[in-house]
């Protein structure tokens, strides 16, 4: 009671009572007095007064201990409980949830008796690989050999202005800026997670340590996929490297020869390689004519985007893909306003821009394999894939789709609003470099720097006054819109078509990633698979609008708003998508295999064997299953269990024919058909 | 957050308002009505008094984890505001800045190769109870498995007693690349310091290679499983060609001297046991070696270390908790299963002393008598590398029934009391017949016998024609000699020998807690170290035919002024002296492109030319 009326004293109720605290003790002393009387009480009151003198001290920055307290135990309690919890528990979980999983297929097959063989090279693609730095300005102190990509990312929240810096390339020469050294990771580590707990190559690691691999007779070929792949000779040696390394374990195996394994742009690099290899010595490897022969057994490339992706052009365009278009729309305020003064897009656009690796993805071939304004290889491709995997329905919906949908155009890669589709060609010559607004913009826009403000607003109405871009008007459209970096991509790379491929020009190293424009090496031993998923609806065209305050920031937004009619238009938040694994298109992946390279061609003169593999989509059922094992998405296909168990076997010594030729879901064929192309 | 505010609310404010209530009620009624309501009020409040009582331990506990939290993160926040220079933790300049500064650029590769222990180990292939760890460090890192699950870490941790080898169904590897060593667990650095120097002057992956090898091989076994060597020899032939044709400097440490040594030899060997280089390589692709604390006659320690699975830090403490460790109370048996373990490590024979009597002195002499700086009142005898009591290892040599150090080896045995001792099963002779394969301790005669050519005395430079560059080492204390007494318990669990903890020699004297100390970095004595740069290679010798120049550098051990040094920026330690900016700067000059005479040749502090020189080898 005591402490009680004290406490209301302390509230502040004091004043309202009119009482002179005097008096108000003399009760006190009163009341105590009585109590005293009565035994029964003073037990109770010396309990409850111990208990309130503590009590008394609460305040609320003890509660607010008390809180982060509680969860702090609770967290570490369940913390122990985890740890001290089987390994094997989430399985049976999953398993009774689940009904029982199939073994990993390392388990599988070492069961079969598959054993190591053939030693196992990966090619990492790009962004997966880690970087780290060696040497930076004042505001990376501490960082040293710190992942500044991959890993957890933790700088970019930290010092994000800092981390663009070391992150970009020099503007003019691709190389590292002055006083700035990032590298590669090295070592299987460097893309076997991406980030903690992503998975990329860990899974398919794993299953061939089952059979018996182990870090000699295998190797990640990472490299720095910033750089275009032939700077990354000239500046870390590591076409050389791979070269060394690929030797070694064929020599330490006893003469077996390497089965490769490249992933996304790492198929790419590794025409390149094959390319540079047999090169002679200033430019190339100096390997002799025979190197792959003697070397490689297998190329296996899982989701290679061989002639391209429509992809990229948007993010050099205006560093969006469809995940910023649609937060773009939900949220317009804060991409757009410089509500941080980050400036988030332009610096993003800034940073990747300077990486020459990105234009080794740009569209190739031109309107030949892309399509033209009125056609595509693609055209009468169903978007609503569910549909296709019903049984009955499948051809009447087919015939419906394609009654309704042959109008989709996907040879215009890029077009300004929908109503322009029918716009007929214009001339881009037109377009006249507006006034000089560089240096209102830059004054205007704090210190951030794109192209795009040499160009002023006139070029920009010139650039969507042209209205329909087609896979090659594209390139002049990025020539006028970036023309230091395709200034520089253009001494990399190459997107043409070759119709002479002897041509002593084609000796360059700048054609040798492009397969449109070189051959492949002379080993008919070897053999080529394409390996990617299906079934997921891939962007390959977009529709753009001018955005508005054109004059700080990007001038050009795709036009979310833009939807196409029905549930199962292609057209959907102003991309239109066809079949293929949510990065590359069916098209990009598959071509090569299906056509150009299939028998002896000109592009294949020794008749390599190529097999195409598809996977189809499958999503992971439940969430216990993390990423999914049958899973056809770009980077979550090296989970799916179908596709290592393929590579396993040939790792093990099977052939093409071995594990089943071709495995066809897609209308690649059909579309390879259309596209007129001399052999 | 909301819930449990109001949650306190009604816990605290509820009774507050009723008292009050009630007091204005008592100031209009007399003292009797107060009682009365009083009477009524006590079972309410013990009814709302209820929770906030159960509330105090728990909670109490609750504020307390939750108060060290907050506090916790908000240092380590301010800790992380801090400038990364505070005025008063000025931290001298790196010497790669400084060199950096002078016009030094990276010139020449450079090749690490660690020394035992140091190198991380992980697991390709497991047993049942290694679940989850694939890929997972065992050795190296935090060591968390070792609390987790003892018994599996040891099993796997250990290789087949037979060959060798892995045992069936585990495959435990070295990690590769520079993080394979760069440091041992978080914050101990063991190459960290000389990589980051090396990167201000320039250097980075492409031109710097940690030979990170299985070091609980055999040097052979390193090539027969993993192909180590021709790693190391295919690494070092592309650095040389990527480099513009430069040589490679090699730097290795510790057990990685005689590694390095063996792959000399191996390189140049035919196959198929040697590398077939062809006898030119080292000339071809190395410029110079330097060795840090090397061990090229091997580590008293390794005596210790093998024949009771301690060295002198476990006597400490089992002399002073002999029941602890001794008897079985935890089941875990702790020392009998590290030594069980450590005997399947083959490496640990190579750093078995070498050259026998010769090179470390006979019972009665050896050529550290006279050692300047510590006051020897009697001869100690070094000699004795194994002693039984403090008594025999002084008495004198005929009073004993001496066997040389080489051959007591052999017999060091007790096999009855091994025999009944159950499941821990430590073998000698079974080892050191596994050692006999692979290594070799002797001094050869006549070294163009082709018995010399192979593969197992190659890391053994008194029977290797071979020679050195340069040679970098350092000194403090260390542990020469034991003393061993058979385990006063003689109970048949223990392991037979152990060191003699309380033979403590007189006040001045080597003798401390049963191990002499003579002169050294801690654990390999300046004898071996240096011996063979100060002797055996110096000039034209049998063991140096073509006359490669040989350095020795010593570094005075200089402990850390303060805590906030950490390990010092002077150690001579074995491992802390790669923290050492002398060293690093010695090593950053060689391979920037110096040679041995510009960096000042000879830097000798210890009495090594006198020592060797008391030893009779014919050179």
């Amino acid at each position: 009671m005591v402490m009680l009326r004290r406490r209301r004293g302390s509230d502040g109720k004091k004043p309202e009572n009119s009482q002179p605290p005097s008096d108000e003790n003399k009760e006190e002393r009163s009341d105590e007095s009585k109590e005293k009387s009565d035994s029964n009480f003073e037990n109770l009151n010396l309990r409850l007064k111990s208990a309130k003198k503590s009590r008394k001290k609460w305040s609320c920055v003890d509660s607010c201990c008390w809180f982060i307290g509680c969860i702090c135990s609770m967290w570490w309690f369940l913390l122990f409980l985890y740890n001290a919890m089987p390994a094997s528990l989430p399985q049976y979980v999953t398993e009774a949830i689940t009904g029982p999983l199939a073994d990993p297929p390392g388990v599988k097959l070492a069961k079969e008796g598959l054993k190591a063989k053939h030693p196992v090279v990966f090619v990492p693609g790009i962004v997966t690989g880690g970087l780290e730095l060696w040497e930076g300005h004042s505001c990376a102190e501490g960082l040293f050999r710190k992942r500044l990509w991959g890993g957890t990312f933790g700088e970019v929240y930290k010092r994000p202005l800092c981390w663009v810096e070391h992150m970009s390339l020099n503007n003019e020469t691709g190389l590292d800026p002055p006083g700035i050294k990032i590298r590669p990771v090295s070592g299987l580590v460097a893309a076997d997670y991406f980030a903690p707990g992503y998975f990329v190559w860990a899974v398919l690691i794993a299953n061939l340590a089952r059979i018996g691999y182990e870090d000699k007779n295998m190797f990640m070929a990472a490299y720095d996929w910033r750089l275009s792949f032939q700077n990354t000779e000239v500046r870390d040696q590591t076409l050389s490297r791979i070269k060394s390394n690929i030797e070694l374990m064929v020599a330490t195996s006893g003469g077996k020869k390497v089965v490769v394994v490249p992933h996304s742009m790492g198929a790419l690099y590794f025409l390149h390689f094959m390319k540079w290899v047999e090169a002679p010595a200033p430019m190339g490897g100096d390997g002799g004519p025979n190197w792959c022969a003697e070397h490689i057994k297998a190329v296996m490339n899982i989701g290679g985007p061989f002639l391209g992706l429509p992809k990229v052009l948007t993010a050099l365009f205006s560093a969006e893909a469809r995940d910023i278009a649609i937060a773009r729309a939900i949220a317009p305020g804060i991409l757009d306003k410089d509500v941080f003064g980050f400036q988030t897009l332009q610096h993003v656009m800034r940073m990747t821009r300077t990486w020459d690796s990105a234009m080794s993805l740009l569209p190739r071939g031109g309107e030949t394999i892309w399509g033209g304004l009125d056609w595509s290889p693609e055209e009468g491709h169903e978007c609503n894939s569910k549909k296709k995997n019903g049984n009955g329905q499948t051809s009447h919906n087919r015939t419906l789709d394609l009654a309704n949908f042959s109008r989709v155009k996907y040879g215009r890669i890029l077009s300004f609003e929908r109503m322009s589709l029918n716009y007929i060609h214009q001339r881009l010559s037109g377009a006249i470099k507006g006034s000089n607004l560089a240096t209102l913009a830059n004054t205007t826009c704090r210190d951030v720097w794109t192209e795009y403000h040499d160009m002023g607003i006139g070029g920009i109405k010139a650039v969507a006054d042209y209205k329909v871009y087609t896979a090659s008007s594209m390139l002049d459209l990025l020539h006028f819109v970036a023309p230091k970096m395709m200034k520089r991509g253009g001494a990399q790379f190459s997107y043409g078509l070759a119709d002479d491929l002897s041509d002593k020009k084609y000796d360059h190293y700048k054609y040798w990633s492009n397969p449109l424009e070189t051959k492949l090496p002379n080993a008919p031993d070897m053999e080529i698979f394409s390996m990617y998923g299906v079934g997921i609806p891939t962007e390959r065209a977009y529709i753009y609008k001018l955005s508005p305050g054109a004059e700080c920031f990007i001038p050009f937004q795709i036009d979310a708003s833009a939807e196409g009619g029905g549930e199962g238009h292609c057209l959907k938040g102003g991309v239109y998508s066809v079949d293929g694994d949510e990065t590359v298109p069916v098209l990009s992946a598959g071509f090569t295999s299906a056509k150009i390279w299939r028998g002896k061609t000109r592009f294949n003169p020794s008749g390599i064997g190529n097999f195409i593999r598809e996977y189809n989509h499958a999503g992971p059922t439940t969430l216990l299953e993390g990423r999914g094992t049958q899973s056809g998405a770009h980077v979550d296909i090296l989970g799916n269990f179908a596709l290592i168990e393929d590579i396993i076997r040939v790792a093990a010594g099977a052939t093409g024919e071995d594990i089943g030729g071709d495995q066809v879901h897609s209308d690649i064929f059909k579309w390879s058909e259309r596209i007129k192309l001399r052999l | 957050m909301s819930s449990v505010l109001r949650f306190r609310k009604l816990c605290f404010l509820e009774p507050t308002k009723y008292s009050a209530y009630d007091e204005k009620t008592k100031d209009q009624k007399n003292y009797e009505n107060v009682n009365t309501a009083l009477l009524e009020n006590k079972p309410k409040q013990k009814h709302q008094k209820k929770p906030p009582k159960e509330w105090r331990c728990i909670d109490s506990c609750c504020w307390m984890v939750g108060y060290l939290c907050t506090t916790w993160w908000l240092l380590l926040f301010l800790y992380h505001c801090l400038p990364a220079n505070l005025p008063g933790l000025q931290v001298p300049e790196p010497p790669g800045t400084r060199l950096s500064r002078q016009g030094l650029t990276a010139l020449h590769p450079v090749v690490m190769v660690p020394g035992i222990v140091t190198g991380g180990l992980e697991l390709w292939e497991g047993r049942a109870c290694s679940e989850g760890l694939f890929r997972q460090r065992l050795w190296g890192g935090s060591f968390t498995e070792i609390f987790k699950r003892p018994m599996c870490w040891l099993e796997h941790l250990s290789l087949d007693n037979e060959t060798g080898l892995d045992p069936p169904g585990i495959r435990v590897r070295a990690v590769p690349g520079l993080v394979a060593a760069d440091y041992f667990a978080p914050g101990y650095f063991v190459w960290a310091i000389l990589i980051e120097n090396l990167a201000r002057i320039g250097y980075e992956g492409k031109n710097m290679y940690m030979a990170a090898y299985d070091w609980r091989l055999s040097f052979q076994n390193t090539e027969v499983r993993d192909q180590a060597l021709s790693r190391l020899k295919s690494k070092i032939e592309l650095m040389y060609v990527t480099n513009g044709y430069t040589k490679v400097v090699v730097v290795p440490h510790s057990m990685g001297v005689i590694y390095f040594l063996h792959f000399m030899k191996w390189v140049e060997a035919p196959p198929p046991m040697g590398g077939g280089g062809g006898p030119g390589w080292c000339a071809k692709h190395i410029k110079s070696i330097m060795n840090i604390g090397p061990a090229f006659l091997g580590v008293p320690k390794a005596v210790g270390n093998v024949l009771s699975a301690e060295c002198k830090d476990v006597a400490f403490i089992r002399a002073m908790a002999p029941g602890l460790l001794d008897s079985e109370i935890f089941g875990l048996q702790a020392l009998e299963h590290v030594m069980r373990v450590s005997r399947t490590w083959d490496s640990i024979i190579s750093l078995l002393p070498k050259g026998g009597d010769t090179i470390w002195g006979d019972l009665d002499w050896s050529p550290k008598k006279i050692i300047r700086g510590f006051q020897v009142q009697e001869s100690t005898k070094y000699g004795r590398i194994v002693s039984f009591g403090k008594a025999a290892s002084e008495l004198h040599s005929s009073e004993i029934s001496g066997l040389g150090s080489q051959v007591y080896l052999h017999n060091a045995t007790s096999p009855q009391s091994l025999a009944s001792c159950g499941k821990v099963w430590t073998e000698y002779d079974e080892m050191m017949r596994r050692a006999e394969a692979h290594f070799s301790h002797g001094i050869a005669d006549n070294l163009d016998d082709p018995i010399y050519n192979h593969y197992k005395y190659w890391s053994n430079p008194l029977e290797t024609k071979h020679g050195d560059l340069q040679s970098i080492w350092s000194r403090i204390p260390t542990e020469r000699s034991y003393v061993y007494k058979v385990s006063s318990s003689g109970r048949c669990k223990n392991i037979p020998l152990q060191i003699d903890s309380s033979a403590d020699g007189s006040r001045n004297g080597c003798l401390k807690g049963g191990v002499y100390f003579v002169d050294g970095d801690e654990s390999v004595p300046v004898l071996s170290a240096g011996f063979m740069c100060a002797k055996g290679w110096r000039g034209k010798t049998r063991f140096n035919p073509s006359g490669i120049a040989t350095y020795v550098r010593e570094y005075k051990h200089k402990a850390p002024a303060n805590l906030l040094e950490g390990r010092g920026l002077q150690s001579g330690a074995h491992v802390d002296i790669m923290g050492n900016i002398a060293l690093i700067e010695d090593v950053l000059r060689v391979a920037a492109g110096a040679s041995g005479v510009e960096l000042g040749g000879d830097r000798i502090y210890s009495d090594i030319m006198k020592m060797s020189e008391k030893i009779n080898v014919r050179l």
